[in-house]
């Protein structure tokens, strides 16, 4: 497990590597997810795994290895395909955990 | 995003109520499915939201595994649509019936509109038309208008040209008559100074171009009397504006004749009218469209139907006939020459009004029951007239390195 985590780590730095070679963002290279914000009103995450949280007020999606939780005011998901999500509402604060 | 909307619109979409304490993992599953879901509203356990048409049944299983229960609340889009006028046959089969008849409808003439002619009226160049096949309700597809353009230029001697265009279902003629006045050239075109009459140049006045012809010159009809391509002080070719005044003695000959006997109209006073009502070129009369009267003389007022500009092809015709009787009259040597002075006023004030006349010396005689007067004409008068330049002929004198000075 901890040799697979390792080969994971060695790939994503390899992506971050090239990607500094390059000159161009990261996310263009690498498999990590993106999420874009427009004001606080909408925010398009992809590469998002699944919904692990939907309420009102808090929002929280789960990214590959960690998970994104957005908490404001009524928070819907306007869209929802495959591992594309975006949600609109009033956002007030965006955390990683 | 319109486009977004459009295509959910034609694929169809339901509106559906999710409700259940595992909301997130119905996502999580109809994520994983590739399931499409927008529009989301969480408030408690029940969730409303749309899918496509395609995926709901998908959904409704995945409802099953994630333990949600489903309903659909709304379809909308084309497919449902299509679907609830299905059984409604007359509906489409009215739908289609008027989207053949529109397109039936457009494959005839629906108008004929003619401008241009103030000496031949609309209906002698319509009637000229329609025996060459260009009438209302004639099929389309059908008119040859380059061969009715000329044939009716043939026909009608007033005419010198005419353009047939088609707009939609109506006709456009434009015309342009023999003997018009001369077009009034923008005095910042270019144009060169011909000759309208044939005659012998008295004097000449040149205002700006180059005089090709000068006083003592016999000059032809339509011959270049000053060019517009002159020399500059710097030596190069310009082209400009070219006026001038070229005063020539005219000699001229016209023939006037008055018939001396025949047959006036002599008005009864007794008339009929007639309503017509005129649909796609037949023509349906309101009442009895027999005219009980042996000569008689019509007047016809058309008034076409026009729905948001557009000219339909249903028309009201309100014709009159006024009977008349024939009744003879013989003219002597002396009321024909009377008329025939009147003739010869009438002609030198509308065609000589602006030349000077020196001698005017007639010959009268008579034959074939008519009263004939050979006039024959000497006068001075201005025989320059304007003649532009077209677009082709500027662009190879541009070419040739000759500018436009304006």
């Amino acid at each position: 497990m901890a040799k697979r985590n390792q080969e994971r780590e060695n790939k994503k730095n390899a992506a971050g590597r090239l990607a500094e070679f390059l000159a161009v963002p990261q996310a263009a290279i690498s498999a990590e997810s993106h999420i874009e914000i427009r004001g606080n009103k909408e925010a398009i995450i992809e590469g998002a795994q699944g919904v692990l949280e939907y309420c009102d007020e808090t929002i929280k999606i789960s990214l590959d290895r960690k998970a994104v939780k957005f908490s404001g005011r009524s928070l819907n998901l306007k869209g929802m395909d495959g591992d594309s999500i975006i949600i609109d509402g009033f956002i007030l604060s965006i955390e990683f955990t | 995003m319109f486009l977004l909307k459009f295509i959910r619109f034609i694929k169809g979409y339901i509106s559906f109520t999710a409700t259940g304490s595992f909301i997130e993992r119905f996502l999580n599953l109809a994520a994983k499915n590739r399931i499409g879901i927008w529009g989301a509203k969480k408030k408690g356990e029940t969730m409303t939201a749309f899918t496509s048409a395609a995926d709901y049944k998908s959904l409704s299983a995945i409802a099953g595994v994630s333990g949600t229960s489903l309903k659909a609340d709304g379809r909308h889009g084309l497919p449902f649509i299509t679907k609830r006028y299905s059984r409604r046959t007359g509906v489409l089969a009215g739908a289609l019936v008027l989207a053949l008849t529109l397109y039936f409808m457009t494959k005839f003439i629906w108008s004929v509109n003619i401008t241009g002619n103030s000496a031949l009226s609309q209906e002698e160049i319509a009637a000229e038309l329609d025996s060459l096949g260009l009438k209302i309700g004639a099929y389309i597809d059908s008119i040859d208008f380059d061969e009715i353009q000329q044939k009716a230029l043939i026909d009608l001697d007033e005419l010198s040209w005419m353009g047939i265009s088609l707009d939609g279902t109506t006709v456009l003629i434009e015309v342009r008559e023999r003997g018009e006045l001369p077009e009034i050239i923008d005095k910042d075109e270019a144009c060169n100074i011909i000759a309208a009459k044939t005659g012998l140049i008295k004097s000449m006045k040149v205002f700006s171009g180059r005089a090709e012809v000068s006083a003592g010159d016999a000059v032809l009809k339509g011959q270049l009397l000053v060019n517009s391509i002159y020399t500059d002080k710097n030596g190069k070719s310009a082209l400009n504006h070219a006026r001038a005044e070229i005063i020539a003695l005219i000699e001229e000959d016209k023939t006037f004749e008055v018939n001396l006997s025949g047959y006036l109209k002599d008005f009864t006073g007794v008339e009929k009218d007639l309503l017509i009502i005129d649909l796609f070129g037949y023509k349906i009369p309101l009442g009895s469209g027999r005219v009980p009267y042996e000569r008689y003389e019509t007047k016809s007022r058309r008034k076409d139907l026009v729905i948001l500009g557009k000219t339909l092809p249903l028309a009201l015709i309100s014709e009159q006939y006024r009977e008349y009787s024939s009744k003879p009259f013989e003219l002597t040597p002396e009321e024909a020459e009377e008329k025939t002075a009147s003739l010869v006023l009438e002609y030198e004030s509308a065609e000589l009004s602006q030349a000077i006349i020196l001698r005017r010396d007639f010959t009268k005689k008579q034959a074939n029951g008519k009263y004939i007067t050979n006039a024959h004409y000497l006068y001075e008068t201005d025989i320059a007239r304007e003649q532009p330049i077209l677009a082709e002929q500027i662009k190879i004198l541009e070419a040739l390195g000759i500018y436009i000075n304006k």
